[in-house]
């Protein structure tokens, strides 16, 4: 019995070592904050999920949809509008035309976890409309898309921040086409305890916040409570649009702060049962209850002033090929970018923003 | 045919423990030499003296995940290891059959509790209890993730341990109260000694399973890797954590390779903990029983010798 | 018949005492012991002298382990086990809820069928039932494990590695050891339970002569399967048998060894004594 337990050990080890460095993916789907908030139909539990082809009915519903009057002009516009490359656009357009909705062949998607639940209903979607077509959508963070889609290893790369000049180098990647594909913005939320009556804060204030400098919220005008820095980890999109806004970019001036949360999900949880606790939030997240989101000078952090450009926190997530992609990579990206895909409701539902100029 | 049987069993029982060994070798081996390529970026001295992990200013020191995890792991057995003894020995020697059902019930309950349960149960009831009762602003840190592993780690002990308690034959139980020992006498002086081998592996596996926790680990300690923390119950890291925080985003190859060396210094330790702790406590006396409590406890070789001199037993 | 049985028991009984040792050991009256709703033991009414060795025979199944291991209570470890009449040490009343067991099992000692050490030292096997109640000086302790040993004739097998694991030791060896483990306390008197039925026919030959050399000092109930055994070591014995009926064991005949093996009343013992040598 000892030596078979010994062996077991041994094996155990192997597994907890192997999770422990392969199973990014898996760790960040299964805490997922938007599949788990939204409830929408993108909650996939499994992080190497593969979205294979539709049933028939679902098929012919969706086949319905898609021959909506307005699509067409509605969807060239926004292509032009918002794609980087217009060559890739057109030849994009052209193909699915040509092949009307029956595109196939495989497909892999990686990168952001915030991306994740978009490009995963897109994904349900645009295979139901072309059923030759297998797209796998898995998570395993921005950096990781980057560096994929760069070496090879998948088709498409999600990213919350564009490739930088010093990756297209290292990762021999100067001819990567980036598309924006939805706009993500972030706010930053507090307890209930702590601002007091305070629901807006300056940008000078946060910045002193964020830095370590102000470390009570009487400072800020509130109550007279300790502030618990919670931040998102160094790396994350969130954490870095949130830097580009209060430290041009400079992710070192954060204050270390009391933790570094790996997801969105346990940052709201952490926040909203500590008194005096602030972070920052994606959209999505901003309706719960049990927070506060902050306005930021005075503007609130809605869809109108996001579109607007009224609100400065955040930007577009891009979807990374290298060069202009695949015949189908260049179709799903134009699909996920199509204005029927993000006007609709679950595009909405998720908490992004249509991609607009 | 029953040779050629036997030929093939064997051939087969064979090739399985190669493919575990060669298998582990190779993971060892590919861990071992990415990691490894940390140094050519930073210095070894950097790594393992360095006492700030940050990718912003690229400085990799270990120093911070190293100490989170051996803390951690220490806090965690010191208080589960008792706690698991203590509840294997009441299931075995003092519960009634139907509350032992139950707890048995428990036990299995609890370890089919994927961890991120944990971590939320963590999150939820253990974080805001520690910052209540001592005050801190946010109660992350070594402590509340020791405490979360208490939870974890039990399942494991207690099943292991309570097998070894249970598999004691009722003769050493008679022997020690023939003599007038009390039941605590006889749980503290033959029972657990007797035991010893399985309870230590009870504590052994429970410390596998502390050191290489994850995802509860990572939702309650704070991933604070920038220092070595100064108390328990302020952020810190352990290494599995920040592994599974950071790999993700690791964009730069240094950064990679420093998370695939901490890995492989996980492996190590695991090892290195485990050899300890049977040094340590498994000198000849342990041995012995291990090797021999099972036929001697059954009677020496009785069954051999009772025939022979034609006895009824 | 179990009544008629019952008064030949009795006047035995009765007449034994008269002739040999006036000092009894243990005295048991009416004694019924259970297990759950099934009466195992019925009606035993029995003494057991002082410094002489009982040997309690009787077909497999009759009751014999019952009725030893309710001597000591070990046999409360059953949790159906129940028993029922009186049990007497001296003027202690063995059953009684009152009674202090630990006290019992240290004036009633017991070796078991298997020999059953400790996974421990030698020595610590042999000091186990010193070290119970406190601290007991190390020379002393020393002592006492010494006499021990030689009282259980294992001393000069294993007086060079008494720290070395009881485990070790072969079964005769492991059987002694239980022995002397049992004499370091003290006890007034020992059961044994088939002591030797796991040993080789030289060990048992071993512990049949420390038997005999023990009764001098103490009163020895024994539980033996073989009649030679029975009809060579011991002065007293006990046969019981199974009522056909209700499967209950019982006493049917009590007396000086040499008479029963030699001129049984009892119908049954007769044939089980034959039965056994033919
Ligand atoms: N723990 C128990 N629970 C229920 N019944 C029991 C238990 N132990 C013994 N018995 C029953 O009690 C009766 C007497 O058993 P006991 O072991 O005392 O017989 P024995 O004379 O010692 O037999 P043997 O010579 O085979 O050792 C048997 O019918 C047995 O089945
Ligand atoms: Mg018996």
């Amino acid at each position: 019995m000892f030596k078979s337990l010994r062996v077991g050990f041994t094996g155990l080890v192997i597994m907890a070592t192997l999770a422990a460095c392969g199973s990014t993916g898996t760790t960040t789907t299964s805490t997922n904050p938007t599949s788990s908030t939204s409830g929408s139909s993108a909650t996939m539990p499994a992080a190497t999920m593969v979205a294979t082809a539709m049933p028939a009915a679902t098929d012919a519903t969706m086949s319905a949809t898609m021959m909506a009057p307005t699509t067409a002009a509605t969807m060239s516009a926004t292509m032009m509008a918002t794609a980087t490359d217009a060559t890739m656009s057109a030849t994009a357009m052209g193909s699915t035309a040509m092949t009307g909705g029956a595109m196939s062949g495989k497909l892999t998607v990686a990168g952001s976890s915030a991306l994740l639940p978009m490009m995963q209903e897109a994904a349900k979607e645009f295979q139901a409309k072309n059923s030759g077509a297998q797209i796998t959508v898995t998570a395993g963070g921005s950096g990781a898309g980057r560096t994929q889609v760069c070496s090879g290893q998948i088709d498409i790369g999600d990213s919350d921040v564009k490739l930088s000049s010093d990756e297209r180098s290292k990762l021999n990647c100067a001819d990567a086409v980036e598309t924006p594909v939805a706009i993500q913005a972030f706010a930053p939320v507090a307890n209930k305890k702590g601002p007091g009556s305070v629901n807006n804060l300056t940008k000078d204030q946060l910045v002193k916040i964020f830095n370590g400098t102000s470390k009570n919220w009487k400072e800020v005008g509130g109550d007279d409570q300790a502030i618990v820095l919670v931040n998102r980890a160094k790396g994350s999109g969130t954490r870095s649009n949130m830097a580009k806004f209060l430290f041009a970019g400079d992710d070192k001036q954060f204050a270390t702060g009391a933790s570094e949360e790996d997801n969105s999900e346990t940052v709201r949880q952490t926040v909203s049962q500590t008194p005096g606790a602030i972070s920052y939030l994606g959209f999505a997240y901003l309706t719960n209850p049990d927070i506060i989101a902050l306005q930021v000078d005075g503007v609130k952090a809605d869809k109108a002033d996001i579109q607007s450009g009224a609100w400065k926190i955040g930007g577009p997530g891009y979807a990374i090929t290298k060069g202009k992609g695949s015949e189908l990579a260049q179709a799903f990206i134009q699909f996920v970018t199509s204005s029927d895909f993000q006007n609709s409701d679950a595009f909405g539902k998720l908490g992004f923003v249509p991609v607009q100029k | 045919m029953a040779r050629r049987n036997a030929i093939l069993a064997q051939s087969i029982f064979f090739s399985a423990a190669a493919i575990l060994v060669l298998s582990t070798g190779a993971l060892v081996l590919f861990i071992g030499s990415t990691g490894l390529r940390v140094f050519s970026f930073i210095s070894p001295a950097s790594f393992f003296f360095g006492r700030s992990w940050d990718q912003n200013t690229q400085d990799f020191g270990v120093l911070p995940l190293l100490f989170g995890s051996l803390a951690t792991t220490l806090v965690t057995l010191v208080i589960s290891a008792p706690l698991a003894i203590a509840v294997s020995i009441f299931m075995v020697e003092i519960a009634p059959r139907p509350i032992r059902r139950i707890m048995r019930t428990a036990v299995e309950l609890f370890a089919s509790l994927p961890s991120v349960i944990y971590g939320l149960l963590g999150l939820t009831l253990v974080v805001p209890w520690l910052r209540d009762a001592l005050h801190v602003g946010l109660g992350k840190g070594i402590l509340a993730a020791a405490v979360v592993l208490v939870f974890m780690t039990q399942p494991t002990m207690v099943s292991i341990a309570e097998d070894a308690l249970r598999s004691l034959p009722e003769s050493l139980r008679e022997g020690a109260l023939a003599v007038g020992a009390t039941r605590w006498q006889m749980i503290w002086r033959v029972l657990v000694p007797a035991a010893r081998p399985g309870l230590l592996t009870a504590v052994i596996l429970g410390m596998g399973r502390a050191i290489g926790e994850t995802m509860a680990v990572q939702m309650v300690v704070g991933n604070i890797t920038s220092r070595i923390p100064s108390n328990l119950v302020s952020g810190a890291t352990t290494m599995p954590a920040a592994i599974v925080t950071q790999l993700p985003e690791a964009t730069s190859p240094a950064h990679r390779a420093a998370l695939i060396m901490v890995a492989f210094l996980l492996l190590v330790i695991t090892l290195i903990l485990i050899a300890g702790v049977r040094l340590a406590t498994g000198g000849k006396s342990t041995k012995a029983s291990t090797r021999r409590a099972v036929p001697a406890a059954q009677g020496g070789r009785p069954a051999a010798v009772a025939k022979l001199q034609g006895d009824k037993v | 018949m179990s009544t008629a049985s019952r008064a030949t028991v009795a006047s035995q009984v009765g007449s034994a005492t008269q002739v040999a040792a006036p000092e009894l050991a243990l005295r048991l009256a009416n004694v019924n012991l259970y297990y759950g709703s099934f009466r195992a033991v019925k009606d035993v009414t029995l003494d057991i002298k002082a410094r002489a060795i009982t040997a309690i025979i009787g077909p497999s199944g009759c009751g014999k382990s019952t009725l030893l291991r309710s001597l000591n209570r070990i046999n409360d470890r059953t949790p159906i086990f129940r028993a029922e009449g009186t049990l007497k040490l001296g003027d202690i009343d063995i059953c009684a809820p009152t009674t202090d067991l630990v006290e019992i099992r240290r004036r009633i000692g017991m070796v078991f069928q298997r020999p059953n050490p400790f996974p421990q030292s030698i020595f610590d096997n042999v000091a186990f039932g010193l070290k119970l109640n406190g601290r007991m000086p190390r020379q002393q302790l020393t002592e006492v494990v010494e006499q021990s040993l030689r009282g259980a004739a294992l001393w000069d097998d294993v007086k060079d590695k008494l720290d070395q694991s009881a485990l070790g030791l072969s079964g005769g060896q492991q059987q002694r050891l239980c022995i002397a483990r049992a004499l370091a306390t003290r006890p007034e008197v020992l059961l044994m339970d088939e002591p030797a039925s796991a040993l080789d026919p030289i060990s048992t030959l071993r512990i049949e002569e420390l038997i005999n050399d023990l009764k001098r000092q103490y009163t020895i109930v024994i539980v033996t399967h073989n009649m030679q055994q029975a009809a060579r070591a011991s002065d007293v014995t006990v046969m019981m048998t199974m009522d056909t009926a209700d499967r209950a064991g019982n006493v049917v005949e009590v007396g000086d060894t040499n008479q029963i093996f030699t001129n049984p009343r009892d119908r049954q013992t007769e044939e089980y004594i034959t039965g056994r040598f033919g």
